[in-house]
This record gives C-alpha cells, structure tokens and sequence, in this order.
C-alpha cells in the first residue's frame, strides 16, 4: 500500500514570517527582560548547520506535524538574560537557566502562531517544549529541511530563532 | 467575590519556575509580599484547600493556562465547584490569547486573564481593573 502523502503546511518561510518573528522576538524580550534584541539579518536554507549551548524545540503542528520551531542560546547569553529575571547572578546553565529557555520559547512561539492564525492558518494546541542541553559543545546541530534562520543580538550576547519546515 | 490588598495571600501556579520568579518579584515591587507557588494545578489545589481549611484562605490566583498534571482551566472548574474555594480571584496566564480560550475561561468563570509575555505595569493595570470592578460589586 503506498504511503500517505506528507501534510504540508499552510504557511511558507517568507518574509512575513520573519517579521512575525522579529516582532514576537522583540515583544517577549521587551516585556520580561526589559531587553531590545536586534535582528542580525535572516536566511532561509535548504540545509542548516548551526551552533548553540542550549536549545528548546517545539513541534509545529496543523492537521499534522508541519514543521519544527527552535530557539538557540549560547550559554553566556542565556545566563545573563535570565539573571536578569531572578535579580541574582548565575554562573553557569542551571535548572532554572534552562527552564528560562523553554518559558522564552514557549512564549514566543505562542505569539508568532498568533500572527499566523491571525493571516488566516490554523494550529491544534502546541506541545511542550523539548530542551537539548549541549554546554560548551563544539558540535555543530544540523537540519536537513527547509529552515529560516533569524539570529538576534542583545548587549548579553547572540541568539536564534530558526523555523524549518518538514521533519 | 473576595477582596484583596497588599497584604492579601496570593498563589503564583506555573510549571515554568521563571514565569514564577518573574511573577512573584512583580507582584513584589507592587506591595504585595504574601505569596505562596505551585508548579502544577494539583499541587495549587492541595495549597489552596489546605489554606482555605486553616482559615487563611487565598485571596487571588495567577495561574498558567498549559500545564501538565491538571491544566490552568481544570484548576478553575475545581475551584470554582469547592464552595470554600468558589470566591477565590482567579486571573489566568496565558500566551494563548485565541477567542475560544478564553471565551472557555469566562465561561468557567475566570475573574481575568492576562497574555503572556507582559510587563510590571500590564500586572499592575490589570489589578487596578479588579480592585476597581470589586469596589463597583461590593
């Protein structure tokens, strides 16, 4: 029997896509760190190899799975960012460092899915995000799917949210 | 419906400890100290029933929408069916700002809700709101 045809999704890595992502990006910073994050230029890739201590995933899900969402810190930035919320240093990528990248994640991806039901796409409900904790690795995460790339850069350092689409 | 002031008890329910930190250090800098959290509705209910038996009960709830083990509007239909607990303000968090949502909150009888991210002063308006919208009621 031949197998179903793969469920694409209804939207497409374009320029309104970047600018959901810079707005969202620029919103949840603003609002919980006080932070203006700019955009570093974006890039839209039939293959990605990037870079990052710590990352959150969460799967973008319409009538099926479509895509994935990414959000990529170094661990120097990340640290700083969320010093910020608790009034207190940290040092390194400890539990609360990194349940700050998933809350940054799951803030965002909620707003930038609101900017694209708002154009007319539907969502089911997003699952958590899942955290891949790397520290320090020189070892490169590559997606082998349609990716935008949009990296950020705050006065704590760089970071980047990446859309692919596909599994 | 309850009232509430700087010195009220208020329960802080989020699985995310930042939104937690970032809620409770807020809430802080608006005057109000007595606040209790809970990472997950089932916890926030054992907290709130247990205040409410001692006597002391919660005035004001924030409290996330998506969580695992009980979700945000499983813990207001709970509360909201306890008559101990029915009074209790409670102000849902949410990054999910779709109509449906929220019109399944109101339904249940959510005091207010506010969007994820927000800042100092959207916590303080929207508890403005409330004081206000209590005094008219009273």
């Amino acid at each position: 029997m031949a197998a179903a045809p793969a469920f694409r999704s209804t939207f497409v890595l374009d320029d309104k896509l970047v600018a959901d992502v810079v707005k969202s990006t620029e919103d949840t910073f603003g609002q919980y760190f006080n932070l203006k994050p700019s955009e570093r230029g974006h890039s839209i890739n039939s293959e990605l190899v990037f870079h990052s201590d710590v990352f959150a995933i969460i799967d973008i899900l319409q009538s099926a799975p479509v895509g994935r969402f990414y959000c990529a810190f170094t661990e120097s930035t990340i640290v700083q960012v969320i010093s910020r919320v608790y009034g207190e240093e940290f040092i390194s990528m400890t539990p609360a460092v990194i349940d700050g990248v998933g809350e940054i994640s799951n803030t965002l991806f909620c707003l930038i899915k609101q900017q694209l039901t708002q154009r007319g796409h539907h969502f089911t409900h997003s699952a958590p995000p899942k955290m891949i904790v790397r520290g320090n690795s020189d070892k490169p995460f590559v997606i082998k799917s349609p990716s935008l790339l949009v990296p950020f850069v705050t006065k704590f350092g760089e970071f980047q949210v990446i859309i692919t689409l596909g599994n | 419906m309850s009232n509430f002031t700087p010195q009220s008890k208020i329960l802080v329910i989020d699985d995310f400890e930042t939104v937690r930190v970032f809620l409770k250090r807020a809430l802080n800098e608006l005057g109000m100290t007595n606040i209790l959290e809970a990472s997950n509705g089932k916890e926030a209910l054992d907290i709130l029933n247990r205040n409410a038996q001692s006597g002391d009960a919660i005035q004001l709830v924030f409290c996330d929408w998506n969580m695992p083990e009980m979700t945000g509007i499983e813990l207001l239909k709970e509360v909201r069916a306890n008559q101990k607990l029915a009074n209790t303000l409670f102000v849902m968090v949410t990054a999910e700002s779709e109509t449906g949502f929220l019109k399944d909150a109101v339904d249940q009888g959510v005091t207010d809700y506010i969007v994820k991210p927000f800042s100092v002063n959207t916590l303080r308006n929207k508890i403005f709101i409330i004081q206000e919208r209590l005094k008219k009621t009273a």
